[in-house]
């Protein structure tokens, strides 16, 4: 035991790094950058105690702010439910530092001991950022109880329970068929699992407008439960835990405490060889697909633009990471909205809308540019696009091809995935008319050259601030796409048209048409000026970095 | 040939990396480029293929400027970097395609080098997985199957041997020596002080960002007798 936290904490000091730089971040460095995040999520932090504290209050003369700690234990387990899903093949399976563990003299139960302490240090550091504000929160309004320790004490042990059980869950799943060794395979196929979790989410909560402490309270006094009916009613310790809150007995404490050691020291004991085992398996190379003559011809010649662009987007597709940032979100957040949408409408029609855009067809013309910001900024593609070739951008320096055409081929792939949520709006603007708005064909044809314009010059915009600025140092390729500052500069260009449209929309109304004419066409000289930076600047720009 | 004029570069106000360096390396030769760590091997390399900018100095590739005509000029060689981890989620063909693409290759004449110099190397059976799965030795010959894809006049290696396996490495010295029977030329740098006296016409030593040798190795003998070619590095880098 000794031996294996030793281990965990030597584990936890090697690899916790707040600040993703080449050169280890000085301890100064890293302690600035986290007072800066405390900052950053302050309001956020301080809103969510204060809503829950709100809500207790009200909760407290009924007699049932027990359900605020039932809530919190459930977003708890939600929250390690998640995070084991994707730190547990992380750090047991594809970590690079399994291969200098598996040779030291220590026994399987104390090296998968230690993995798991390991773990459950950062799944605790992480439930205590997010649960400590609104515990907070409950605690100014409905003051210390038994229940709070009850609390406190089960979401410690729920959340080594639920490690432990995912991780069994996981290396079944994985000891079963060799498809798993592929940590890209994994990576993905849990990402899809947790977007979709989230959808659910989403689609469960629907209209409610959790900002307001009345109607959250009231949802939850009318037992609005149906996200906990369909996630948690399998897990037994979870309902052992919450039924512990509102009738405590300290029999059935005892048995929860020594049931759930027993249950973990059993899984250590029993499986840690077969687990470390596995582990020691994925140290190896995926299966070998065979090569074949067709594998050999089955490619066509390209022009390079076309082979370059093919290129970018297999590695968007194919790159976790980037599939999960730069594409699926722009497949989804569409969806996401139209649901939102939906649930919140209420007695919003077609009709309704038709109307409003009759009023001023304007309002079509600017949702087009707006919607086409939106979805050309969120997929990050052309403002990170040299940032993701990190210390390979030397490549695209060496090829006999301009580097126009390797930069087009950037913005090429930046069009399509940004057109996969901008050409169903353009669609749903011409079915929309012709069947129901009935406006101009002049007006339609103009909102479609809106949503264009905005999408080639947040793309060209994009990969000009890349060009830039690009982020070539990183280690993992999340860091070239997440922590990347250019998203600010093209999320703050779409922000500030969109923004000036819409101002000039509804105050400036003897000059709108006019606005919307003149920043069109403002956009499209800005277009030829990227253009033009491309072309005579970029090859300069690029070999300096 | 590769004809290196008054090369310079600083990545610092203090110190040249490359300091006035001039070279010819003339066509149908094997040189190699040897020098301590540090001694702008990699970056005269990388003046030499456009990945960096000279701050001083000019660079041609079979009379092509890499200043003024660039394109032409790199169509001239292939490089194969000293770090392969490139274009991990494609795969091994893909890669290989993607560069005949670049290079403008015809399809048939694609498919014989793919074939010849993946077999030659061992790497044909793992060219439909993904270079992600490959070992260190493996993306390395990927990256000279590539390199090599178009057949270019001149190929420059940057530590070419490291991490292969001795079957791997022979092949790819015969690769070199072909080359250079062809009328190619082949330029690489290396530590390996045995692989340089075995394999090349020519050396080049480098130290401080400065030419200290350039010639063949007999001459370089003459002038040390009776003196190892590890042990005449040291005096003449000392």
């Amino acid at each position: 035991m000794k031996k294996a936290i030793q281990l965990a904490l030597k584990l936890i000091k090697t690899s916790f790094v707040l600040v993703d730089d080449k050169k280890k971040a000085s301890g100064k460095k890293q302690a600035l950058f986290f007072v800066v995040l405390i900052v950053l999520m302050a309001p956020n932090i301080i809103g969510f105690g204060y809503i829950t504290k709100e809500i207790t209050q009200f909760l407290v003369p009924l007699s049932q702010e027990t359900v605020v700690l039932s809530l919190l234990l459930q977003l708890g387990f939600t929250i390690i439910i998640f995070s084991s899903v994707f730190m547990i093949p992380s750090y047991m399976f594809y970590a690079k530092d399994i291969e200098k563990l598996l040779p030291l003299p220590l026994s399987h139960a104390q090296l998968f001991l230690a993995k798991l302490i390991q773990i459950h240090a950062y799944q605790i550091a992480f439930l205590l950022l997010i649960i400590l504000p609104p515990l907070t929160g409950y605690i100014l309004a409905a003051g210390f109880s038994w229940t709070l320790v009850t609390f406190i004490f089960s979401s410690w042990l729920n959340a080594m329970v639920t490690m432990i059980m995912i991780s069994l869950i996981l290396v079944t799943i994985m000891s079963v068929s060799p498809w798993f060794k592929n940590k890209d395979r994994v990576t993905l196929i849990m990402s899809i699992l947790a977007l979709s979790v989230a959808l659910y989410i989403n689609y469960n909560i629907g209209g409610l407008d959790l900002a307001n402490p009345e109607t959250l309270a009231l949802s939850l006094i009318q037992g609005n439960q149906s996200l906990s009916e369909g996630f948690f009613s399998y897990f037994l310790h979870l309902n052992i835990s919450v039924s512990l809150m509102i009738n405590f007995n300290w029999l059935n404490f005892a048995l929860y405490i020594v049931g759930s050691f027993l249950f973990m020291g059993l899984v250590i004991k029993l499986f840690a060889s077969i687990l470390v085992n596995i582990m020691a398996t994925f140290q190896g190379g995926a299966a070998s697909k065979k090569m074949s003559l067709k594998s050999l011809r089955g490619h066509k010649i390209r022009s390079a633009l076309y082979a370059f662009t093919l290129k970018e987007l297999k590695l968007l597709f194919r790159t976790p990471i980037y599939f999960f940032n730069n594409v699926l979100v722009v497949l989804l957040l569409p969806f996401i909205m139209f649901v939102s949408f939906t649930q919140a409408s209420g007695e919003f029609s077609i009709e309704m809308l038709s109307a409003f855009l009759n009023s001023n067809p304007l309002i079509l013309i600017l949702g087009a540019a707006g919607l086409s910001a939106i979805f050309s900024t969120i997929n990050l593609v052309t403002p990170t696009s040299i940032s993701r070739e990190g210390e390979n951008k030397y490549h695209m320096l060496l090829y006999p091809v301009s580097m126009t055409t390797q930069l087009y081929a950037k913005f090429l792939s930046g069009i399509i995935i940004s057109s996969i949520a901008v050409l169903p709006i353009i669609i749903l603007i011409i079915v929309g008319n012709t069947l129901c708005f009935e406006l101009e064909i002049m007006w339609v044809i103009y909102s479609v050259l809106s949503a264009f314009i905005m999408m080639i010059f947040i793309n060209l915009f994009g990969l000009v601030v890349d060009v830039y600025h690009p982020k070539l140092v990183w280690e993992n390729e999340q860091a070239a796409v997440k922590q990347n500052i250019n998203f600010l500069f093209t999320f703050l260009a779409a922000t500030a048209i969109t923004a000036f449209l819409a101002y000039s929309l509804f105050n400036l109304q003897s000059y709108t048409t006019w606005i919307f004419f003149g920043t069109h066409g403002a956009l499209i000289v800005a277009i030829f000026g990227l253009h033009r930076i491309i072309t005579s600047k970029s090859h300069d720009l690029l070999i300096e970095h | 040939m590769i004809k290196l004029t008054q090369l310079t570069k600083s990545y610092t106000k203090t110190k040249k990396a490359v300091d006035n360096l001039s070279l010819t390396i003339s066509d149908g030769s094997i040189t190699a480029f040897i020098g301590p760590n540090g001694a702008g091997k990699t970056t005269t390399l990388k003046m030499m293929t456009g990945i960096l900018k000279p701050d001083q100095g000019e660079v041609l590739i079979n009379s092509f400027s890499m200043k003024n005509n660039p394109i032409d000029a790199k169509k001239q060689f292939g490089f194969v970097s000293d770090n392969p981890d490139s274009f991990l989620r494609l795969r091994g063909i893909e890669y290989l395609h993607l560069m005949g693409d670049i290079y403008e290759v015809e399809f048939e004449k694609r498919i014989e080098l793919i074939e010849h110099y993946s077999k030659r190397l061992g790497i044909y059976d793992t060219l439909n997985d993904k270079i992600l799965s490959y070992s260190h030795g493996m993306r390395q010959k990927i990256m000279i199957v590539g390199a090599l894809i178009h057949q270019p006049n001149i190929l420059i290696l940057d530590e070419p041997l490291t991490g292969l396996d001795p079957q791997s490495a022979y092949e790819l010295k015969e690769i070199m020596r072909e080359f250079s029977k062809e009328g190619k030329t082949v330029l690489f740098s290396t530590h390996v002080l045995e692989v340089a006296e075995r394999l090349c016409d020519r050396i080049c030593i480098i130290h401080q960002g400065k030419v200290m040798y350039d010639g063949t190795l007999e001459v370089l003998k003459e002038q040390y007798p009776n003196t190892s070619l590890e042990e005449i590095f040291l005096k003449v880098t000392l």
